[in-house]
């Protein structure tokens, strides 16, 4: 260990040397250096000293000149040095004696200058002043004179041997920087000459060995493996070259082994060749049979696309029901299988003319509606039951290119074949004029099969809808709901039955089957009657049936009709039910009665009068007073008898014509009005009329008999429909050029819900039914009638309960 | 023996007279009432022997007088004849059923009503 790294311990020992001498040196350096700045330092010291005592010597000097001067002048002014300077020293004193403070003879001189000066002061100067103010004699000048002097030869003293010392100091600093000086070079020359012999021990131990190494592996590299290394001594070089040699004999074998595997490999690779020409072979034979298959391949992949195109094509006509859709398809299909850009489908149902139906490319306005068979190229494909091709110059279809119309290049006509039936033709152009490659016709012509089957079921679905929709429009022209029920619920039901059921039960028909009878029966009027006939319907479902519902809120009333129906085998399909509105009818039914028997019993009164007093008179002889009146009254009773009659016969003219005949003149109301009162008022004893008439005539045209008629109506009814009695009250005017008259009555009045009914023909007053108050019905619409024939206006105001005024106006008479 | 009391119930005047005529005034106690509450106060007050009642009247129906007095123990056993232009199958079954003991349908016969008389009242009170 310790001799293997020997050279590394060397070079550690070596730089340890080189940095101990460079040590030394600095240090010897840095002593030096200290010395010089002390010496440096002393002698500025010494400068300050001698300062500060000439500083103090001057104020000495300015105590004695400051005292003299006051005492020859005795001014105080001039003693004002001599103030400052005997505050100022005693601290200048203490600052000389601090500075000494180092060197004890010094400071022992400075403390004797610093007693002799405060005893100048106290025992001489002091004094002096003094005696100078108060006038004394002055103590003797030569005195003080002495004593200065003597303090002044102090003060040399001192500075001789401060001067002394600053001097020795100075010589002490010189010598140190020179003796630094000349250690500096010494370092320096010593420090260089041990770098030089420093390297040039590194070039002998270390360059030198590596280098060979260098060179010996260079040789390695360019391939002689023979190169080595000598080696000496037992340091790391040594190692570095004892590893490299170690290194060049392993290649060397290395090499060796190579040369021999390599003339192994030769050999073998002779034998592999051989193996790859009977390998060659092989692969020539396997090539024959993928050739072979791949040609099976193609063709499967052909009927598969063949197969494909069938498929979409079947999925696209079934995705459509409608005959022109399936005609679109079957022409886009075809048209691509064909190459074509351009083309048109004729297509007839049931042997008659193909018509057009689609188009592609082209305009169906240029074409030829239908295709006459055996007529042009496509009608021989239809009667010939056969695809035709031509070229441009047979062609008939059209493009237009560029703003002109060009014959197309290639044209096929391929009929639609149905088995033996023709169902149409598709014409097909191609504008590039190439033919159309033999398997794209055969394909052609298998999709044309499949489009006929397609279109020939589209034209029966066709038939089948048009049947439907004409079935469906004639069922909804009918006004009676019709509608079909089976086990599934509601089969068939036109609109009228829709909006009839939903008004009747108030659900949607739909939702209707669902219903509970019971609830249905609720809304009825005869719920028990709506039950039974229910289910008389469930009982015996062989049967029809009809009924009446009238419901109970609406008071509408339906006939209700329902039958079995069946197919042609005798088959029960379900059952019909025919629903019909009778509200109208059963109202005008109604209303028919209400006045038969009131006209029965309005004729029968006045008959009952004439029958009974002629049958009296005939049956006894009364007294010629009697007979006389009986006989007025059956006048009377028979002239009433007769209006009434009138009055029917007018409103059936009025019916029949549509307008009243009128014989117009001139007439005054109020006469008319005045006899009119006369007549009613003798009427009833109950009641009192109070006719107040303007005394002008109220002049206007008009028909004398007719208007008589209003007015007794009015009349008439003002006293009928106030059973209590009471005042009825008749006026007349004329205003705004028109004259009228109103009858008011205290009676019974008209229900608002009435009022706009009051002048229908028949409508009477369920009150007035009820409370037996006789009439026709016909009076109020006759009135209206003959106003309105006579252009005027009628009108009235009531109020229940109350009494009512009937007023009508004509135009007045100039 | 006193007169049979009969009331005859009519808002027609000529109605009136004519049945009075008919019965000959001498032999009847005669009541008349203009409309249908005068004839139930007359009928309640008067316990007439015979009514005839017309239907159609101010204030209260015939057939309503009719049911009154029938409700009424005093008068139920009233004899009531309506006497009444309404003619129509349910007017005479509403009449039976409100109480009235016969129907007169107007126009009738002055012999027909003296029959009428005689039955309700007996032959004896025509003689």
């Amino acid at each position: 260990m310790r001799a293997r790294n020997s050279l590394t311990v060397r070079m550690v020992v070596l730089g340890g040397a080189l940095a101990t001498v460079v040590g030394i040196a600095l240090g010897t350096l840095l002593v030096t250096i200290i010395d010089m700045r002390a010496a440096s330092r002393s002698a500025r010291h010494s400068a300050q000293v001698l300062a500060a005592a000439n500083q103090a010597e001057k104020l000495v000097l300015d105590l004695e000149t400051g005292a003299r001067g006051f005492a020859l002048t005795r001014e105080e002014r001039f003693l004002q040095p001599w103030r400052s300077a005997r505050a100022a020293l005693p601290r200048q004193t203490e600052r000389l004696a601090a500075l000494v403070a180092s060197d004890p003879a010094q400071q022992a001189l400075a403390q004797q200058i610093a007693a002799e000066v405060q005893g100048y002061v106290d025992e001489y100067s002091i004094p002096q002043i003094e005696a100078v103010r108060r006038q004394d004699t002055p103590p003797a000048t030569a005195e003080g004179k002495r004593r200065i002097d003597e303090l002044r030869a102090q003060f040399a003293r001192f500075d001789a041997r401060e001067q002394r010392l600053s001097d020795v100091r100075r010589a002490d600093s010189e010598a140190a920087a020179t003796r630094s000086i000349a250690i500096g070079a010494g370092v320096l020359v010593a420090g260089v000459a041990l770098l030089l012999a420093f390297a040039a021990y590194l070039g002998r131990s270390v360059a030198r060995p590596v280098r060979r190494v260098a060179e010996a592996a260079d040789r390695l590299a360019a391939g002689d493996l023979s190169a080595r290394v000598p080696v000496h001594g037992h340091d790391e070089l040594a190692r570095l070259a004892g590893s490299f040699n170690a290194m060049g004999e392993s290649l060397q074998s290395g090499r060796d082994e190579l040369d021999s595997q390599n003339t192994e490999l030769e050999l073998q690779t002779a034998e592999l060749e051989d193996q790859q020409q009977r390998l060659a072979a092989a692969n020539d034979e396997l090539r024959a049979q993928r050739d072979e298959l791949e040609q099976i391949s193609a063709t499967l992949a052909e009927e598969t696309e063949r197969q494909r195109a069938f498929g979409e094509f079947s999925e696209a006509l079934a995705a459509h029901t409608a005959l022109e859709e399936r005609a679109r398809t079957t022409l886009h299909t075809l048209a691509e299988t064909a190459g074509a850009q351009v083309g048109a489908l004729y297509a007839g149902d049931d042997g008659r003319p193909c018509e057009l139906i689609a188009t592609l490319g082209l305009e169906p306005a240029s074409l030829p509606e239908r295709v006459a068979e055996g007529s042009g190229l496509a009608g021989r494909a239809v009667a010939e039951r056969r695809r035709f091709e031509v070229g441009r110059d047979e062609a008939t279809l059209r493009v237009s290119a560029f703003g002109r119309e060009t014959a197309v290049g290639r044209e096929l006509h391929v009929p639609l074949l149905y088995g033996e039936r023709a169902v149409g033709v598709v014409s097909l152009g191609r504008v590039d004029g190439a033919e159309v490659p033999p398997p794209a016709c055969e394909l052609l012509e298998h999709l044309a099969d499949q489009a006929a089957v397609s279109l020939s079921n589209a034209f029966v679905t066709h038939r089948a809808e048009r049947l439907a929709d004409i079935n469906r429009a004639v069922l909804d022209t009918v006004r009676d709901g019709i509608l079909m029920m089976n086990e599934e619920g509601v089969a068939l039901a036109n609109a009228p039955a829709r909006r009839l059921v939903e008004e009747i039960l108030g659900v949607p028909l739909e939702d209707a089957a669902s219903l509970d009878p019971t609830d249905v029966a609720a809304r009825v009027r005869d719920p028990e009657g709506y039950l039974a006939a229910t289910e008389a319907i469930a009982a015996d479902p062989d049967e029809p049936t009809f009924d009446e519902v009238e419901m109970a809120e609406s008071g509408r009333v339906f006939e209700r009709y329902t039958a079995p129906v069946r197919d042609a085998d005798g088959r029960r399909l379900g059952r019909t039910i025919v629903i019909r509105e009778a509200t109208a009818e059963r109202e005008a039914e109604r209303l028919k009665n209400d006045l038969m028997a009131t006209v029965s019993h309005e004729l029968r009164t006045p008959l009952a009068s004439i029958v009974g007093f002629t049958e009296l008179l005939l049956m006894r002889d009364p007294d010629p007073d009697v007979r006389r009146q009986a006989l007025e009254t059956v006048h009377g009773e028979a002239r009433r008898l007769s209006e009434l009659i009138d009055d029917f016969l007018d409103l059936q003219r009025i019916a029949e014509r549509g307008r009243l005949p009128l014989e117009r003149e001139r007439v005054d109301l109020c006469p008319l009005v005045a006899d009119q009162a006369r007549v009613f008022a003798a009427q009833s004893d109950a009641h009192t009329l109070d006719v107040r008439m303007p005394e002008d005539p109220l002049v206007t045209e008009a028909d004398p008999s007719r208007l008589k008629q209003v007015l007794a109506n009015l009349l008439s009814n003002a006293i009928k429909y106030s059973p209590d009695g009471g005042r009825i009250s008749v006026e007349g005017w004329k205003r705004d050029g028109l004259v009228g008259v109103a009858v008011a009555d205290p009676g019974l009045g008209i229900p608002a819900a009435q009022q706009e009914r009051v002048f229908e023909r028949f409508f009477r007053a369920p009150d007035a039914t009820e409370r037996a108050i006789g009439g026709t019905g016909l009076g109020l619409a006759l009135a209206r009638e003959i106003v309105e024939a006579h252009d005027g206006r009628i009108g009235f105001d009531s109020v229940e309960g109350q009494g009512s005024r009937f007023w009508f106006e004509l135009p007045a008479a100039g | 023996m006193s007169m049979p009391k009969v009331l005859i119930a009519d808002d027609q005047p000529t109605m009136r007279q004519l049945v009075r005529l008919t019965l000959e005034s001498d032999r009847f106690d005669i009541l008349e009432a203009p409309d249908g509450d005068a004839a139930l106060s007359l009928a309640r007050a008067e316990q007439p022997d015979l009514l005839f009642l017309d239907w159609t009247m101010p204030g209260m129906a015939g057939v309503e007088v009719c049911r009154a007095l029938r409700d009424d123990p005093a008068t139920a056993d009233m004899r009531i004849v309506m006497l009444t232009a309404r003619s129509q199958d349910a007017d005479r079954r509403q009449a039976e059923a409100m109480g009235a003991d016969d129907y007169i349908t107007k126009p009738f016969s002055p012999i027909q009503l003296l029959e009428k008389v005689r039955d309700v009242l007996g032959p004896e009170a025509l003689l």
